[in-house]
């Protein structure tokens, strides 16, 4: 075949010509990362704590562990998500026997390690007896198994326990429970040293790098992920630690970010900026609170506590957050609407537990016998009242605002409270230890249909000298009607009608004695870029550090642009 | 006669040489004596102060555990993870016993400063020894080079005193001078980051890339590292410009310039031979003082443009009170420190014949 130059010369151009085009529209594709396509990669700014480990994907080292990398919310998947309710998915259920002796758990059938290997009942079994093995070594999820049996037949796991407990089922169900490791993988290794370099794991994604230097780790799609129906739409995933708000603010006004925690200090300013950038609010799952140290005169009156209870004007802290529906009162220990089968609303109205009434409280002073003289409240040795109120600041203007009003409040009644800000590490370590007069503090445990937790923490078993670290409700709360009500909760199955009135009796108790009282709930503020990803909404219950955020990576649907 | 009045004198001088060397030796020896009591002395104070810092690290490590576990707590599992870790780093024993053990084992143990929990189960030497080259390299680089740029500068306007463009550099310099470091950075950042997009404002180089000896990794190292030199050395650069200046300015004034330039030396010469040179020496100690004093300021830069060294590592481990990081980061800055300072302090007889007849 010979061409004429004139067409030979027409070639070289139309090739020519493609070739720009060509390049012309990969120029418009355009890529992050070195050659990630922006459009198919998500973006997560993490503001982690201050652990920084980027090379070890170790679950069982949950206290150090650094949750930046993304590897603990979407590679590590857990039996269940607990998200409002439960959702099935490395487990499908559960259910005990008449006594609660024993708890018969259905695994999921035809899951893989995101190496491609799958997930058997051989897993299971393996995770459980080096779990059980290794209780020693201070890992996680270990403790719950001691003196536990198990048998497996099919799809099932038959726990037998110690002593009936209606609440075994928890440790496969909260936000960071047990769930199985690979056995090929995790065989023969220490699960104190061991830092699974892969990353293997049952998540949609594979690790393809991670770095410690400019704390980013990039994780790309498998498509042999074994539940075709929850495979999420980005291909890849960046996580990385974002910079300090100040330059943050920058990288996200640019678009560089699609999902992240910023100060609500800087939002407005993002939103006016990138028209993208929307707030998603999601509600906090654990109410807040003030804890008195029941220990320490007057604090260990509890008309003197609940006086101060109704100093506290809940409604005004919420105005005064920033961000409208950003904190709202809480009506009784749990968020939501108070729930009648564990709550005695006639309780709450006797003992006023969320009532702002500043004339009340001086009567219930004056009744408890603190009266005013010469401006100042007096205590039963004569002594003016003057307590401190500890609080940190962690950006969230309800932290810090009650302090302040309880403090106005107070003075007008003449007792001197002072506001005190601890930076965060002194703030938990001076909380536990009991080393307070009145400390803020969050209460986590409302699992759906069991209010325990909201009572556990005030048996008197955590009533330690100060000074000592207490793992309950840290006031040194002790009340041998508390214990004996805690006691038989513990044993009880919370489903049961002799259950519900124990946590009615429990209510009555707390709402009288007010060791501790309610503030508000709080609403988490993520900040979320839609430019190139939608469909996270404010409701979609999730907090991003956990392993719901796997659930919420299904919600994300490429945007048109 | 002659020849044993040579000879004597021979021997005099290499007395005289013999001697100077002793009390030069000597003098090193004297210093380097401080510079290991200094050390001490840093490590002691770092140890029992940072105790001191209200804040325990099981607490925080408490905080993330119940985190993690979210709403379904186990007091007794987090005790039994507490007790693991307190025995792991050694908490459980008097503080004397903890600070015996800890020079024995950082002196014997082959620098053996514990685990840290920053980046646990990782040890501390590995953790600062990783992140050191990082604050080493802006830092060590950036003084130097503000240093070299400040003394040349300062020389230059102190010399042309009352050109009206010295006069604008002094105030310049006084300016930048007093501008905290933090806020050059974040002009920085801001102007040349993300308004004018000509330099990347942050980490330490792209973060899709690793270590590797490619040029692409390379030209990405170094375009990342120019804002936060250029941070550090306006506001150090400004400082020794302001110094320079004033000792040539002290030095202007004495009779051997006036001879120097009366025997009809060029003014270059006289500037560079004469001026320049008598006005270099406290610049020089101004070197090994300015090196103490802007190590902390390098650890605020770091944070802002999340250079991965030793000053985001203080950070983060502060945050978790972790007491070995803290110590290691401490003890290594000190040593870096002094050891720079002591190399400083020993050139210093090379440079200034005096100083070696004084010592």
């Amino acid at each position: 075949m010979y061409f004429s130059k004139r067409g030979l010369m027409a070639i070289v151009l139309v090739v020519a010509l493609l070739s720009m085009l060509s390049m012309a529209v990969a120029q418009d594709e355009e890529l992050v990362f070195g050659d990630l396509p922006r459009s198919e990669t998500f973006i997560v700014a993490s503001q982690a704590p201050h652990n920084d480990v980027w090379d070890s994907f170790n679950y069982y080292q949950a206290p150090t562990y650094n949750n930046a990398t993304g590897y603990a919310n979407v590679i590590v998947e857990p039996s269940f998500i607990t998200s409002h309710d439960f959702h099935a998915w490395l487990a499908q259920s559960w259910e005990y026997n008449e006594d609660g002796t024993e708890m018969t758990l259905v695994i999921t059938e035809g899951a893989n390690w995101n190496d491609g290997m799958p997930l058997t009942m051989d897993d299971w079994l393996f995770t459980l007896q080096y779990n059980q093995e290794n209780a020693d070594k201070g890992i996680a999820w270990s403790s719950f198994l001691r003196d536990v049996t198990w048998s497996a037949e099919g799809n099932e796991i038959t726990f037998m326990l110690p002593e009936p407990n209606w609440r075994f089922h928890y440790n496969f169900t909260g936000i960071g429970t047990f769930t199985p490791v690979p056995k090929h993988v995790w065989e023969g290794q220490d699960p104190t040293t061991f830092k699974n370099p892969d990353a293997i794991h049952s998540g949609p994604y594979r690790l393809v790098s991670s770095n410690a230097d400019t704390r980013t780790t990039i994780w790309e799609r498998r498509d042999d992920y074994w539940d075709p129906d929850r495979m999420p739409a980005p291909k890849y995933m960046v996580w990385l630690k974002r910079p300090e708000a100040d330059v943050a603010v920058f990288e996200w006004e640019e678009g560089n970010y699609d999902l992240g925690r910023m100060p609500n200090s800087v939002m407005i300013r993002m939103m006016s900026a990138n028209p993208h950038i929307k707030p998603l609010v999601h509600q906090d799952p654990c109410p807040r609170g003030l804890i008195f140290n029941t220990t320490i005169p007057p604090l260990d009156d509890n008309l003197f506590r609940r006086a101060l209870g109704l100093l506290l004007n809940r409604q005004a802290v919420a105005n005064l957050a920033n961000v409208p529906g950003y904190v709202t009162p809480v009506l009784w220990p749990n968020l939501g609407d108070p729930d009648e089968t564990y709550y005695d609303a006639a309780a709450a109205e006797e003992f006023q537990v969320t009532t702002f009434d500043p004339e009340a409280a001086a009567a219930l002073l004056d009744e408890a016998g603190y009266p005013l003289v010469d401006g100042a409240r007096v205590d039963k040795n004569g002594e003016p009242i003057s307590l401190d109120a500890l609080y940190i600041d962690i950006g969230n203007p309800g932290w810090t605002v009650w302090a302040w009003l309880l403090s106005e409040q107070a003075q007008l009644v003449g007792i001197e409270i002072n506001p005190r800000l601890l930076d965060i590490p002194t703030f938990l370590t001076q909380g536990p230890n009991g080393e307070f007069d009145i400390i803020f503090r969050w209460f986590c445990g409302n699992l759906p249909g069991d209010p325990i937790a909201l009572f556990e923490g005030l048996h008197s078993d955590h009533a330690l000298p100060i000074g000592e670290r207490s793992g309950g409700v840290p006031g040194r709360y002790s009340n041998p009607e508390m214990d004996a009500i805690i006691e038989q909760l513990r044993t009880h199955n919370p489903a049961s009608e002799e259950a519900q009135a124990l946590f009615r009796q429990a209510y009555r108790l707390w709402a009288e004695e007010a060791p501790y009282v309610t503030l508000y709930g709080e609403n988490e503020g993520v900040v979320f870029n839609t430019e190139y990803w939608t469909g996270l909404e404010v409701g979609q219950a999730w907090v991003h550090w956990t392993p719901a955020a796997r659930q919420i990576i299904d919600f994300l649907e490429p945007a048109n642009r | 006669m002659t020849a044993n009045i040579d000879a004597r004198a021979d021997e005099s001088a290499t007395e005289r040489q013999d001697a100077g060397r002793r009390e030069v030796f000597q003098y090193a020896i004297r210093r380097f004596g401080v510079y290991l009591f200094t050390l001490w002395a840093a490590i002691t104070v770092a140890f029992f102060i940072f105790r001191l810092v209200p804040g325990d690290p099981m607490n925080i490590l408490l905080g993330n555990l119940t985190r993690a576990e979210g709403r379904q707590r186990d007091a007794a599992a987090e005790e039994a993870i507490i007790a693991h870790y307190r025995e792991i780093f050694g908490m459980d024993d008097p503080l004397p016993l903890q600070y015996v053990n800890y020079l024995r084992k950082a002196v014997l143990g082959g620098l053996d400063l514990g685990p840290s929990f920053v980046e646990y189960p990782a040890q501390t030497k590995d953790l600062v020894f990783r992140r050191m080259p990082w604050t080493l390299g802006i830092f060590t680089t950036s003084v130097f080079l503000a240093w070299l740029i400040g003394t040349g500068l300062g020389a230059l306007i102190g010399w042309m005193q009352r050109h009206g463009l010295s006069q604008l550099a002094v105030i310049l310099s006084t300016l930048l001078q007093i501008t905290p470091q933090y806020l050059v950075a974040l002009g920085l950042i801001i102007y040349a980051g993300y308004t004018l997009r000509i330099l990347p404002a942050g980490g330490p180089y792209a973060r899709h890339l690793q270590p590797e000896w490619s040029w692409e990794f390379i030209s990405s190292l170094i375009q990342h590292a120019i804002l936060p030199m250029l941070s550090n050395m306006i506001v150090i650069g400004a400082g020794f410009t302001l110094g320079m200046r004033a000792l040539m300015i002290s030095v202007l004034g004495e009779d051997y310039l006036t001879f120097a330039r009366a025997k009809g030396l060029s003014p270059f010469t006289v500037l560079k031979d004469y001026a320049f040179r008598n006005a270099l020496i406290p610049q020089v100690t101004g070197l090994a003082i300015i090196i103490g004093a802007t190590l902390n300021g390098t650890f605020i830069i770091e944070i802002l443009f999340q250079y991965p060294g030793l000053g985001t590592l203080f950070v983060q481990a502060m945050g978790l009170r972790d007491f070995n990081t803290m110590q290691a980061i401490v003890l290594f800055s000190i040593f870096a420190v002094l050891t720079l300072t002591l190399i400083v302090d020993l050139a210093l007889p090379l440079l200034d014949p005096r100083i070696r007849r004084v010592a």
